[in-house]
């Protein structure tokens, strides 16, 4: 167990220093100039936006860049952004991490707390008009580009109707767009994926058995069905953590939330590589350490998954 | 948005299926499976017509979609114009049209480049194991850990936007899955008995790989893929949200919803009639998988 | 020497925009050149000068309130440095002060200093100080403050973004608490406009603390002192009680970060902003004029909206080709199809707003495919089968490189891009950010873009040497005149005013004859004000310009 999870970390370091690596050398033949964006539209020489570069040490060759990027990692400094100097590139992260985590937080719970009854419930009434219509609407759900929802809810909640306010993070009020936004098409996800996983445990042998034993209906789904399905989910809602904070750019530009997945675009758009880095780190720690976690609740749920 | 479109097939409880080659009674059983789930034969209808607009297009489509009308500007729908025009007067339903040719070469494009290194990947660390697995399978382990959005968007920014990149691009990063899930079936396939005679009467590892072992583990691809492409198309348009989808003035739903949110007051029709028509399309591909998904388990009674 | 990019009608919905603002030395220069150039309240004759549509009630001032306005992107940090993107230098220029400023008359107005006096050579400036003065951090502001900003910016190690503006200053003195004198190493008209843009820090806090702190805690003498800040989010600036022209009316200063245009257009009609530094487009302009809710000033902008063309690329180069281009796009339907008649014709390299030295009488171009085609043809640029034209086995084919989301003028190169067919010309679309077309372009590496930017207007004219002088810094399309060359360098040394207009007038004639670009609009700006902010002027010149003076203004109590 012990020899399992060390090897998984090691593992896990290898993927965070290839992830790294890689997004270095991205971003390196990605074009683009911090410089010029800093410096916009003053007026300046061709020898003065090099003596900026030389400053930020952009005129070192990548692997320079890489080593001097790496080791002041190694000794927890994560850098300064060029473009937004002043804020340290962990506070700047953090804060906009806990933006992107609150609004996916909710949406997840509302999600969750409405998809997995009625995945469940559409795979026990399988072939029923709840099931046609409950799938129906999850798979528009998934359908539906997010941001298309997003504009249309400002329009009709904010413009026509006046309720809701078209962004602010800061109010209860501000939130609720979002959040709903968000929710809709992680409930149609989870939705589906409930409803697959339950048909499938409901046709195993023990199912048949716990109802050849005459068991309770009731009492085989709550019992067997619903814990026996909850395993593929809880293994996709590991994987959608990590996902879930790259996946809001869009939701939070819509709502001009300030959180992660802006701050990720806007630095790549801007060349702002220490904030690309320091973005991609976290996201790929936070993957490696969800998968061993989804792992180990795998293990613990179900006692007959045994981790090697 | 659609990273999850994507990463959910990764793991359903597919993996169980499919493991016999198909035979041809065996294809009809299937067919008959299908049929049987009405939503994925409509979801199949559409796709059909959408085929057909696409191969089509300049028969069908009322104008070339690229002809300009600057005094049509944001036109309401009409008797000439049945979606009305767009912000620079080009005739909405005619780009629709051609757009289905965009959807599906993006969708099924990156889908297949997707499939081929994935089931290249998989099925090479599955089938060698060791040390070629550990090095492919910490490669798989990456792409997946890396937030798929993020990888798009930055490979987008090092190639530029444009209708090949942007299959490429989406092709390159989203096959880990198809990886996984091949390296998976191969490794429960390796040791069966129809494997083990071919290598006995002395074919090669390829011939093994390709024509014994990839073959019974394609089942649950086609099933994935066939998810995966609804989800690839909605990550098209997430790609021209942001700026980086197929250039221009290729009439790609994805950059006509994106062009058309600037106008969402005052022309909303310029981005209705393509975000409906990217909701028909992926809910199609979606019913399509789930009635295939049906059709390939083996424990479905007749 | 001129630059400017875009005024808010043009929208660069880049990342980071260049400036297109008071803050650029090249924009102030252009807006003193049109000081008193421009007749005030031009009142029109279809310039569309000035403008204010307003249903104002004028009441007397109120403390208190939020004046709240918004950014369609972050406000990355704080410092003077900073102040490039418009969105950043709203809210710099409410916690610094400058000498001198630019108001929304292109009028130059003293703040911190009392007075200022230039030596008979134009070599020395000396400035008499407001005294009284405190930083938001209980600090005196003396001379020495001065003098310290002035040569932070000159010293090379800091490798300062402005460095550039004072590349001519030799020294900076503080004889007394109250007096500065500067010394240039030679006479620079332009040399009070660069002091109108310089913010001045406090000596001991910035050299204590170093920039990059500065830029996430400024000090200033401004009216308005930071509160709190999220570079993606909202900056809040709280008024400062001992400002030393009296606390500012608002209690708080804010502005909103909102990317979405969508978001932005349904703030402003919600109530929820009172004004939005960064433009819509062209019908939501019109909607929110016509709601009525709004005090509206609309400028016409300096700024020439234009393909800047490569004239060293092997078809480009062709004059032909650029004025059969000219004559392909028809920039009459842009202006009252897309644009809904807001924007002009751009005849030149100069602006129409630039009034004294805009040069009406020039070759103009009618929209006529057929001349353009018959110029073609004259040219032996041939028909091949594919309907592209080709001449000696080169194609006439040419890539336009777009700004990313850039949903402003992208039609605009859409529909030239099929307007140029008709004529058989093959334009490409691509998208890149604006860092990369600035240096390509420059650089003669790339064929074509789409963007506004000044070609004239330095300290009181319309000097464009490095817009238009061989090898200059912002010589996008690479133009290389021999004449022009001799008319700029001419022009900045000529003193006569008649002669010199006729120079300027030369250069707008040979710039529209060889068309090194295509000139396509000059845009029109709006900016919005909430009818519940009181203390508005009646006309205003340049409304970024206006924001200094938000200080002064109020809000009706609701």
């Amino acid at each position: 167990m012990l020899t399992y999870l060390i090897q998984r970390l090691l593992q896990g370091v290898i993927v965070i220093f290839l992830v790294s690596l890689l997004t270095f050398i991205v971003m390196q033949l990605a074009p683009g100039d911090p410089v010029r964006l800093l410096v916009g539209e003053a007026y300046v020489t061709p020898e003065q936006l090099d003596a900026i570069r030389d400053k930020w040490g952009l005129n070192d060759p990548w692997y320079i860049q890489y080593w001097t990027w790496i080791t002041n990692l190694a000794q927890g400094d994560l850098g300064t952004s060029i473009i937004r100097q002043g804020v340290p590139i962990s506070d700047m992260v953090r804060e906009a991490a806990g933006m992107t985590l609150r609004l996916n937080i909710l949406s997840f719970v509302i999600a969750t707390c409405i998809a997995i009854p009625v995945g469940v419930t559409a795979a026990i009434k399988r072939y029923s008009w709840f099931d046609y219509g409950s799938m129906l609407g999850s798979t528009l759900g998934v359908a539906v580009p997010n941001y298309w929802i997003g504009l249309m809810a400002i329009v009709i909640f904010s413009v026509q109707l006046g309720w809701l306010p078209p962004y602010g993070a800061d109010s209860l009020k501000g939130y609720i767009l979002p959040v709903i936004v968000l929710a809709i098409e992680e409930m149609a996800a989870l939705a589906r994926l409930t409803r697959g996983a339950t048909i499938e445990v409901m046709s195993q042998d023990f199912v048949t058995t716990a109802r050849a034993k005459g068991l309770a209906p009731k009492l085989v789904i709550v019992r067997h069905v619903v814990r026996n399905a909850l395993l593929p989910v809880i293994t996709i809602i590991g994987y959608r953590i990590a996902f879930i904070l790259s996946g809001t750019i869009v939701v939070e530009t819509v709502f001009a939330w300030p959180g992660l997945g802006r701050l990720f675009y806007n630095s790549i758009q801007s060349h702002d590589f220490q904030v690309v880095q320091a973005i991609v780190i976290l996201l790929t720690v936070i993957v490696v350490v969800m998968n061993i976690l989804t792992d180990l609740t795998y293990a613990f749920i179900d006692p007959r998954v045994r981790v090697r | 948005m659609s990273s999850q479109a994507i990463s959910e097939p990764t793991v359903t409880t597919l993996e169980e299926m499919g493991k016999v080659p198909p035979t041809r009674s065996e294809r009809s059983r299937i067919w008959r499976r299908f049929v049987r789930y009405r939503p994925g034969l409509v979801g199949l209808t559409v796709i059909g017509l959408l085929v057909i607009l696409a191969i089509f297009a300049p028969l069908i489509a009322p104008y070339e979609p690229d002809a300009v009308d600057t005094s049509l500007r944001g036109a309401s729908p009409s008797a000439e114009h049945w979606l009305g025009n767009d912000d620079i007067g080009r005739d909405i339903l005619s780009r629709i049209i051609y757009g289905a040719r965009i959807a599906l070469i993006v969708g099924i494009g990156a889908t297949a480049i997707a499939v081929t290194i994935g089931v290249t990947v998989g099925a090479t660390a599955g089938y060698f194991g060791g040390r070629v697995d550990f090095m492919l399978s910490r490669l798989v382990d990456t792409l997946m850990s890396f937030p798929l959005l993020a990888l798009l968007l930055t490979l987008s920014a090092v190639f530029g936007p444009s209708l090949r990149n942007v299959v490429v691009v989406i092709g390159l990063t989203v096959w880990a899955s198809y990886a996984r899930l091949v390296r998976a079936e191969v490794l429960s396939l390796r040791e069966r008995d129809f494997i083990l005679a071919a290598r006995a009467s002395g074919a090669g590892d390829r011939r093994i790989i390709f024509r014994h072992i990839v073959p019974n583990a394609l089942g649950p691809v086609i099933v994935i893929a066939s998810l995966a492409i609804g989800g690839i198309i909605i990550l098209e348009s997430a790609l021209s949200f942001l700026g980086l989808g197929v250039s221009r003035p290729t009439a790609s739903w994805g950059t006509m919803l994106s062009d058309g949110r600037e106008f969402i007051r005052n022309y909303p029709h310029i981005a209705i009639a393509p975000g409906i028509a990217i909701t028909i399309t992926v809910l199609s591909f979606n019913l399509v998988g789930d009635g295939l998904r049906d059709a390939l388990d083996p424990r479905q009674k007749e | 020497m001129s630059r400017d990019v875009t005024h808010d009608a043009n929208r660069l919905n880049s990342l980071r925009e260049l400036r297109h603002t008071t803050s650029s030395r090249r924009e102030f220069v252009n807006r003193a050149a049109a000081l008193g150039l421009i007749p005030v309240l031009a009142g029109g004759a279809g310039l569309a000068g000035v403008t204010a549509a307003s249903a104002k009630q004028e009441s007397s001032p109120v403390q208190g309130g939020t004046f709240v306005t918004l950014g369609h992107q972050e406000v990355a940090g704080l410092s003077p440095e900073q102040g490039g993107p418009t969105v950043q230098w709203v809210p710099i220029s409410q916690i610094h002060n400058a000498l001198y400023q630019m108001n929304h008359n292109y009028e130059l107005v003293p703040v911190l200093a009392e007075s200022y006096e230039a030596s008979e050579d134009g070599l020395t400036y000396t400035f008499k100080l407001v005294s009284g003065v405190t930083f938001h951090n209980g600090d005196a502001f003396t001379s020495e403050d001065v003098k310290y900003t002035y040569e932070w910016i000159m010293d090379e190690a800091n490798a300062s973004t402005r460095s550039a503006d004072f590349q001519l200053v030799d020294t900076v003195e503080a004889p007394d608490e109250s007096t500065v004198v500067v010394t240039l190493t030679e006479p620079d008209v332009t040399f009070m406009v660069n002091v109108a843009q310089t913010f001045i820090y406090p000596s001991a806090y910035h050299a204590e603390v170093g920039e990059e702190e500065y830029s996430a805690n400024p000090v200033g003498t401004g009216p308005f002192m930071l509160e709190s800040w999220n570079a993606q989010q909202r900056t809040v600036l709280a008024a400062y009680d001992d400002h030393f022209r009296g606390r500012p009316n608002f209690d708080t200063f804010q502005v909103d970060i909102v990317p979405e245009a969508a978001g932005r257009l349904a703030a402003l009609e919600s109530g929820q902003a009172d004004n939005s530094i960064w433009a819509l487009n062209a019908e939501d302009n019109q909607l929110l004029v016509d709601s009525g809710d709004f005090t509206v000033y609309q400028t016409l902008n300096l700024a020439t909206n234009h393909f800047p063309l490569n004239n060293t690329h092997p078809v480009l180069s062709d004059k032909a080709v650029r004025k059969a281009m000219i004559h392909a796009i028809d920039r009459q339907a842009l202006v009252d199809d897309i644009f809904l008649g807001q924007p002009v014709i751009a005849t030149s390299n100069l602006s129409p707003a630039l009034e004294k030295y805009y040069n009406p009488d020039v070759t103009l171009y009618d929209f006529n495919p057929d001349t353009s085609r018959q110029i073609l043809d004259e040219a032996g640029w041939v028909e091949g089968d594919d309907g592209i034209r080709e001449k000696d086995g080169q194609k006439l084919s040419f890539t336009c490189v777009t700004i990313t989301g850039d949903t402003q003028r992208r039609p605009e190169a859409e529909l030239a891009q099929q307007w140029l067919k008709d004529v058989g010309m093959d334009m490409q679309l691509q998208e890149a950010t604006v860092d990369i077309i600035l240096d390509a372009m420059t650089a003669g590496e790339m064929d074509m873009s789409l963007f506004n930017w000044t070609y004239g207007g330095s300290g009181g004219d319309p000097d464009a040497r490095d817009t238009l002088g061989t090898g200059g810094a912002n010589n996008f399309s690479n133009f290389s005149n021999e004449r022009v060359d001799e008319l700029l360098a001419a022009g900045v040394r000529e003193q006569d005013e008649e002669t010199r207009i006729e120079m300027y007038k030369e250069i707008q004639a040979i710039v529209a004859e060889e068309v090194p670009f295509i000139f396509l609009l000059v845009f029109t700006g709006f900016s919005f004000y909430a009818n519940s902010v009181q203390g508005l002027p009646d006309s205003v010149l340049s409304s970024d310009n206006l924001y200094p003076f938000t200080y002064q203004f109020w809000k009706e109590e609701a």
